[in-house]
């Protein structure tokens, strides 16, 4: 257990900038998701942490003690790798004394120690064998009980569970999730998966071209995300996006070439009037679209059935709007045909509001 | 069809026993020669062994002095071989993990060395030799053979070091590895196959080498196959003593060779695939 201060992290391959002094404040025993699409610097970061990488700028700590010069192995962080690097010439007990072997921690302690995680992860029965003897699912429990038998102060994860199958994987998330739990540790967590970040987080870090974006919890990023990138890459299916113009006069917005018209919130829409903004983006997560107009407003958008793909418990409606598409989460008993116009509607507050030129969040002043 | 199943062809069953016949009956006949006597090896008709002996390996060990050039084979061979690989795996690595400066051209250089014909080399390490009093002494015609094997290795364990994934070393430096322990206990016992293969070749080179040993030894520190020509001389060429000599050259390589079989099968094909 320990807390991670990040300060001003800055790294620079050659010309490129990979992390644009990112600052983030991990506390003791957090479970932190970084997670962001390829090359956004989640895994720099990672790597800057384990002291794979040097940074360019900036101070990293762990429990207040500044590791940023320090080689890893004097950081006291373990890490499981993607590919989860198991020594392949080594048995799976050898796998995991190793790093106590070289902390010279006496046989029996290690012993213990190995044997108490092997039980913990279930896989006692492996301990004599080479990880090529072992599937997929087993490296991954390896490649955890490695990391978890050195009882580090961090462990970082570098999206591991991406080489598993589907099933597997949300087995593994479970037992991830669990095992924070047990451990109490302080873990960072890379992935491009934003339901595992969703589901495993208890803090979400979104990152794009080495910016941090926005940090928080899951659920407060779903909710209030500051920007149109981390709002559409947060949810799933992600929120739509819809062109219009802003009526100040009427409070509400004329999106999709006149094909919908959706009301805003009082307070939003009295801060863009006094703005005197017209052109906007106008962001609707698919499962506050309704098939039943809401009490609250008028708004209304028809839009043409293209794809429904009936999921029982819900129904996914894909649909068209002249030039622009939207995706709906409607109950699964409501199956609208291909081909039909469909009216779906919003509640105002459920309706984001984006700057065209840059992608931020217009919120009520 | 998977390549292990697939039956041999017609053209396989004609060729193999011919180039296995075209090779091997030179060999065969040497062997047999190496168990004759004096009479019977250019008797006519010729004759396979009718009374087989080892007074031509008797005589070209003991009466002939042959016993201390195969001992010096055995010591050059081994040093070269170790002094090679020593320097040689190191400089792989490093060619593999770290940006060497001028390290493309470095490679190239390296490689150079054996881009000449050795004669070229041989004089003026003879001179230099000569300066340095390494001239007859086991450890000249060493540093000869790593010098020139060198280009080998270096080439060979830098290929089977980019094969090893660079994870594993980063996992035994969280792990709590130095630099030289990632090397030592993590890179270099996953190069082994490698490791084997190229020592094999080294050796054999070193063992069969004649030009520098020739020029950069006399009397006491000849090898073997530098001293097999004085068995022909003036009087007549002792065909028996060549024979078991001979034998006895090739009987390392023959070893080596099936010994290490699947380490070399495994070092001439690693990182022909993935996986």
């Amino acid at each position: 257990m320990a807390r991670i201060d990040i300060e001003n992290i800055r790294k620079t391959f050659g010309g490129v900038v990979a992390l644009h002094d990112v600052s983030l404040a991990i506390p003791d025993g957090a479970f932190v998701i970084l997670v962001g699409p390829s090359g956004c610097g989640k895994t720099t970061l990672l790597r800057l942490l384990a002291g794979l990488e040097a940074a360019s700028a900036g101070t990293i700590a762990i429990d207040g003690r500044d590791v940023t010069a320090l080689p890893a192995r004097e950081r006291d962080v373990a890490m499981v790798f993607q590919n989860y690097a198991l020594y392949p010439h080594m048995s799976v007990r050898r796998n995991m004394s190793f790093a106590l072997e070289l902390k010279k921690i006496p046989r029996a302690e290690i012993e213990r120690r190995v044997d108490a995680t092997a039980d913990i992860l279930g896989i006692g029965a492996l301990l004599d064998r080479r990880p090529r003897q072992l599937s997929g699912g087993q490296r991954q429990r390896v490649a955890l009980g490695r990391a978890i038998v050195r009882e580090p102060a961090v462990f970082l994860f570098d999206e591991p569970l991406s080489n598993l199958d589907a099933k597997l994987r949300t087995s593994m998330r479970s037992e991830l999730i669990k095992l924070h739990k047990r451990l109490n540790a302080t873990i960072v967590y890379v992935t491009h998966d934003q339901v595992e970040a969703m589901t495993m987080g208890e803090i979400v870090v979104v990152m794009k071209d080495g910016v941090l974006l926005q940090s928080g919890a899951p659920l407060d990023i779903y909710r209030d995300p500051v920007n149109l990138f981390v709002a559409e890459f947060i949810g799933s299916p992600a929120m739509n996006f819809l062109k219009g113009n802003f009526d100040a006069g009427r409070g509400e917005a004329v999106v999709a070439e006149g094909r919908g018209r959706l009301r805003l919130d009082p307070a939003l829409a009295g801060s863009l009037a006094e703005g005197r903004r017209v052109e906007l983006i106008f962001g609707v997560r698919p499962e506050h679209l309704l098939a039943a107009p809401p009490p609250s407003g008028a708004s209304a958008i028809d839009g043409l059935v293209e794809v429904v793909e009936p999921l029982g418990a819900e129904t996914v409606v894909e649909m068209s709007l002249g030039t622009q598409s939207l995706t709906a989460r409607l109950k699964g008993d409501l199956l609208p045909a291909t081909g039909s116009v469909l009216t779906l509607h919003v509640e105002p507050k459920s309706v984001f509001v984006f700057d065209p030129a840059d992608g931020a969040r217009l919120r009520a002043v | 069809m998977s390549r292990g199943s697939r039956r041999p062809s017609l053209l396989f069953w004609l060729v193999l026993p011919f180039m296995a016949f075209v090779t091997l009956l030179p060999y065969a006949w040497t062997f047999a020669t190496s168990f004759k006597r004096r009479s019977d090896i250019l008797s006519t008709p010729p004759t396979w062994i009718k009374d087989p002996s080892w007074f031509n390996y008797e005589s070209m060990l003991f009466t002939r002095g042959f016993d201390l050039y195969l001992l010096n084979s055995v010591i050059i061979g081994v040093s070269s071989t170790l002094l090679a690989l020593t320097v040689g795996t190191l400089a792989g690595y490093a060619f593999s993990r770290y940006k060497v400066p001028a390290g493309n051209h470095l490679f190239f250089y390296i490689l150079a060395t054996r881009l000449g014909p050795p004669i070229a080399y041989a004089l003026p390490m003879y001179f230099l030799f000569s300066e340095l009093g390494l001239l007859n002494t086991h450890l000249g015609v060493s540093i000869a053979h790593a010098a020139f094997n060198l280009v080998l290795v270096v080439w060979m364990m830098k290929t089977f070091f980019d094969e090893i994934p660079v994870e594993l070393e980063e996992a035994a430096s969280i792990d709590g590895c130095t630099a030289a322990q990632a090397f030592w206990r993590i890179s270099l016992p996953l190069a082994l196959p490698g490791l084997v293969t190229v020592a094999m070749f080294v050796f054999i080179f070193s063992w069969n080498e004649m030009l520098f040993a020739l020029m950069l030894s006399a009397g006491d520190s000849n090898t073997l196959p530098v001293m097999i020509p004085s068995l022909i001389q003036h009087t007549g060429t002792l065909r028996g003593e060549v024979a078991a000599a001979a034998i006895v050259q090739t009987i390392p390589v023959i070893v080596f060779t099936f010994v290490a079989q699947r380490h070399l099968l495994r070092g001439l094909t690693f990182g022909a695939v993935k996986g």
